[in-house]
């Protein structure tokens, strides 16, 4: 309270400075004075080039270093300075009389309506959006970049879900991405943070399926952070403290002309905080914890550039919990989960003349995963090398030529000490399995090849690809056959539409001699889209799209070897999306997504409802700036309930003095918990000071009408069910400094 | 498979989790807590394993309200699955009716005659070698309203000198606190477990009434809900030899 009390104390100090814009300095002598003023940016003390300095008829304007030396004739003399972009500012110059130098700071302008910004675009593809790290600031709470993804049409969202699930696939069919580096996921564990802090990223790519022929081994999704590939004009450093999740800070350094260094390091405060206020009587502690690192050296040097990158991430998560299995003195059972990984990359592109150009990425990543459940766990090591390089050649107008190659090396070792899972046993208990304790380790190659072309004719745009590759883990190659295209109809609407194939090979525990089948394929996608890109003005833009994606040789628990390919899945939907362009005060976009999902375990069994069907899903968020200093925003968002399955009957083993559930199994995912909805509203208040700016955010997540359920819970014989409450309403405040 | 994990792991916290209902240790309403196989009539008595061509009796104990005498138990055939094989000529026996203040323990009686070596064999060649085969059982519960189903299994060996064949956990009993011991509100429960084989052990207290801090400890607290006359039951079942034990205590707190 005493924080609160001291921070709205320095808020109300700040408001009360606001409109001073210059530096005072001491009184001078009553005649004619020559002086030098250097006019900034009020926040960040950047020299402001090209200011103009108006004193009379007379129009001065200030050089790179934002400085002009001009002769004040009379201390009654009236000076305005302005620069597109911000306040003008009026002195009298009585107030610099007497003095050589002074400096003049102006504020940021009121936010503009008339101009919309642009962002940049990227090779086009039908289902792929990209969102500038400008416009998630505006929208996404914290500003964190990666947020977004998930008010995205094709996302489908859960309460407390971290991971993505894209039209109906599950989090591990799609692909995550830093640059060209790929990553293991892309948010942390807790706060819905992204893994990457949105001072290093330009902007984030999202593609919901039907993606080009340069990413593989996915049939959900792809996501891309970008981070930024421009080099500072001046150094800059911000600080982050965000109550009560992590404290941050970020450098960015110009080394010269051409290159520059930028670093961040972010980690929680969680694990300090919880302890000491949960309440004692709970009975469980929850302690998750995460920091994450990020380096980028960068080197733009005429046609080339190159971009290292390190990125590093931990997550780690520990619950001690009231169990009625728990065999501890306390009654209660430990669960712990870590996960950490790290990747270093060395981008290298190159225009190498006559339309050619190409970018490769060389880069090595590290993982550990563990997992502990009372006395069972699951530790995962793995080592990458991998070098995807494209090489793109624009052979006219209307024709782009894409050639990629990307071989991969990995080495993965799993330890576990498990319970034997035995799907044909109705009397199965993983207490009192047999346990599986053994070590493994699997070193595999893969490599893969692409080709695409882009061909114009008029108002057709087609883009025919092939991917062919092959892993260790299976036998035989695979093709991949896409074929994308694009025919405007008119200056606004353009017609869309991609059909291709997808594959993903399974993982190394799938496939092994030991815990698996090694006789495994790739599983297959085949992923039909058809969309109508609208642009209403330069305000206002719509997406509609229809998807169809079917799924086989799904692998799925079952046979001999644990695991068989003979699952499938159909998942097919529609997508709206509606986008008001950003403006300097207005930004926000509508997104609607229905969709049904229905799996089955062979072409034997009959269809019933995936684990990741979700009808429904609407996203609305929004953000107005309504001045230089104050920014309002909101998110809304409904969904149908998550699926699950049932508990039909329990019987009571005696053996292990507890109750055995069985499941509907005839009707899988037959029951749902009730439609989620939640409202986030949060307001950014920015201090500006001389030389840095203080970015206050206020905000509170999760406000609902009557209770938000996350999961069902049943009682210890099974005989009474109840919904579990998510998260109450958590309101947070977030306090950065840019200087 | 890592998939599949780490899925078992995120379903088992809210699981591990659910007894923010109702609590399985107290007498609410009926529910079994214990089937036991070739139990000691006597303390004295010596352990038999359940052999091959024997009768092996089995025990259903119920946790019930006081007058809970509508209850019926029968015999349910068990499922058929590849680890144990369906005990196929159970039949129940007699039931009779302990009560204890503020509870009733009730016990059925059932009784079968394991298959022998050649029934075995003639029923499937691969078992007419076989030294030990777990045997599976049920029975249903039911009071005309509620029904629960009861299921376990046992070992069965070909003769009582197989390895394994005698381990058991029989003559456990509670240490604290004493039988008819006058206490305070909060009880501290204590079981004296026999284990000479060191086997993986699981522990279930019940009460007639209160709060347990943890029913499956050795040791535990038993805060009691005023003053009056309780029944404490300790359960205990060797997870490898499928034996098990039941002691109860009553108490009185001012």
């Amino acid at each position: 309270m005493r924080i609160l009390l001291l921070l709205i104390l320095g808020l109300t100090f700040d408001l009360t400075r606001v409109g001073q814009g210059f530096a005072e300095e001491a009184a001078g002598a009553n005649a004619p004075q020559i002086i030098e003023l250097q006019i900034l940016a009020k926040g960040t003390g950047r020299a402001l080039k090209r200011a103009e300095v108006k004193l009379g008829t007379e129009v001065f304007t200030a050089d790179p270093e934002g400085r002009v030396r001009l002769s004040l004739p009379s201390p009654e003399a009236l000076l305005e300075v302005q620069r597109a972009g911000y306040e003008a500012q009026f002195v009298q110059a009585k107030d610099l009389w007497g003095k050589d130098k002074a400096s003049i700071y102006l504020l940021p302008g009121k936010p503009d309506d008339s101009e919309v910004i642009i962002t940049g675009s990227r090779r086009p593809e039908v289902s792929r959006k990209t969102v500038s790290v400008k416009e998630t600031n505006r929208i996404a709470p914290g500003g964190d970049p990666a947020q977004v993804t998930q008010l995205l049409p094709g996302v489908q969202s859960s309460p407390g879900r971290t991971d993505v699930v894209i039209r109906g696939s599950g989090p591990n069919d799609s692909r995550y991405f830093v640059d060209d580096i790929e990553v293991p996921s892309i948010f942390h564990n807790v706060a819905n943070l992204s893994i990457v802090p949105a001072q290093q990223l330009n902007s984030v790519d999202f593609s919901s399926g039907a993606f080009g022929v340069q990413y593989g081994d996915a049939t959900g999704g792809i996501i891309v952070l970008r981070s930024v590939d421009q080099i500072p004009e001046q150094p800059r450093t911000e600080w982050v403290l965000n109550v009560p999740f992590y404290l941050g800070i970020f450098h960015e350094q110009p080394l010269s002309a051409t290159s520059s260094l930028a670093v961040s390091l972010r980690h929680s405060m969680l694990e300090a905080i919880l302890p000491k206020v949960l309440p004692k009587d709970l009975g469980a502690t929850v302690v998750p914890s995460f920091y994450d690192s990020f380096v980028r050296y960068l080197v733009k040097d005429g046609d080339i550039t190159h971009k290292l990158t390190l990125v590093s991430s931990r997550d780690g998560l520990s619950l001690l919990v009231p169990s009625a299995n728990s065999e501890r003195e306390d009654g209660r059972v430990n669960v712990e989960f870590q996960n950490y990984f790290a990747a270093v990359g060395l981008e290298r592109e190159q225009n190498l003349g006559d339309g050619w150009r190409y970018r490769s990425t060389p880069q090595f990543r590290v993982f550990r995963l563990k997992a502990n459940f009372a006395n069972d766990n699951l530790y995962l090591r793995g080592r990458t090398f991998a070098a995807p390089t494209e090489f793109t050649k624009r052979l006219d107008r209307n024709r782009s030529l894409y050639l990629g190659v990307k071989p991969e090396w990995n080495r993965v070792r799993i330890s576990a000490k498990l319970p034997v899972l035995n799907t044909s046993d109705p009397y199965f208990d993983p207490e009192d399995a047999q346990r599986l304790e053994d070590s493994r380790t699997y070193t595999y190659g893969n490599v893969s090849a692409w080709s695409a072309l882009d061909l114009g004719w008029g108002d057709l745009v087609l883009t025919p690809g092939l991917r062919v590759f092959q892993s260790q883990l299976v036998p035989g190659q695979g093709v991949d056959p896409r074929l994308q295209g694009r025919y405007a109809l008119d200056s606004e609407q353009q017609l869309k539409f991609a059909v291709g194939q997808y594959s993903i090979a399974p993982e190394p525990a799938e496939s092994s001699r030991k815990f698996g089948n090694p006789d495994l394929g790739y599983e297959k996608s085949n992923q039909y889209v058809l969309g109508l890109e609208s642009k209403w003005g330069d305000r206002w833009q719509s997406e509609v799209q229809g998807f169809y994606k079917k799924i086989y040789k799904l692998i799925v628990a079952g046979g001999p070897d644990n695991f068989q390919a003979t699952g499938s899945r159909i998942v097919y939907g529609a997508e709206a999306f509606v986008r008001r362009n950003l403006t300097e005060k207005f930004f926000g976009w509508l997104s609607y997504t229905y969709s049904k999902s229905e799996e089955r375990k062979s072409d034997a069994d009959p269809w019933y409802r995936s684990s990741f069907d979700q009808t429904h899903v609407l996203n609305l968020a929004g953000s107005y700036k309504l001045s230089a200093f104050w920014d309002l925003g909101l998110r809304f968002k409904y969904n149908t309930g998550d699926a699950y399955t049932p508990v039909e009957s329990a019987s009571y083993n005696a053996n292990l003095d507890k109750y055995s559930p069985s499941y509907d199994e005839k009707n899988p995912y037959s029951a749902r918990i009730p439609d989620f909805h939640s409202l986030d509203l949060f307001a950014t208040y920015d201090a500006f000071y001389d030389r840095f700016t203080l970015k206050y955010q206020w905000g509170i997540q999760y406000l609902s009408l009557g209770k938000r359920v996350s999961s069902v819970s049943y009682n210890y014989d099974y005989s009474q069910k109840e919904n579990v409450a998510n998260l109450p309403p958590i309101p947070y405040l977030q306090i950065s400094g840019e200087f | 498979m890592l998939k599949e994990l780490l899925l078992v792991f995120a379903l088992a916290v809210p699981l591990a989790c659910s007894d923010s209902l109702s609590r399985q240790e107290t007498a609410d309403k009926w529910k079994p807590i214990l089937v036991t196989v070739n139990e000691l009539a006597q303390p004295t008595d010596v352990y038999q394993a359940p052999l091959f061509g024997n009768q092996v009796s089995l025990h259903l104990y119920v946790l019930a309200p006081s007058d809970s005498s509508d209850l019926t138990a029968e015999v349910q055939a068990p499922d058929q699955q590849p680890l144990t094989l369906p005990l196929q000529t159970l039949e129940m026996g007699e039931k009779t009716v302990s009560s204890y203040p503020g509870v009733d323990l009730l016990k059925f009686t059932a009784v079968a005659r394991l298959p022998s070596q050649t029934n075995l064999g003639a029923l499937d060649p691969s078992l007419a070698e076989a030294q030990l085969l777990r045997f599976r059982y049920g029975f249903l519960l039911s009071d005309g309203q509620r029904t629960v189903p009861v299921t376990g299994d046992f070992p069965a060996y070909s003769g009582a000198d197989i390895p394994g064949a005698q381990w058991n956990v029989l003559g456990s009993t509670i240490s604290s606190p004493e039988d008819q011991a006058e206490t305070g509100q909060t009880v501290t429960l204590e079981a004296d477990l026999a284990n000479p084989q060191g086997e993986a052990i699981k522990v279930g207290w019940y009460v007639s009434a209160g709060e347990l801090k943890n029913r499956r400890a050795e040791s535990t607290e038993w805060t009691l809900p005023g003053s009056g006359t309780y029944t404490a039951i300790m359960t205990v079942r060797g997870k490898q030899s499928r034996t098990a034990q039941l002691a109860v205590r009553t108490i009185k707190a001012p």
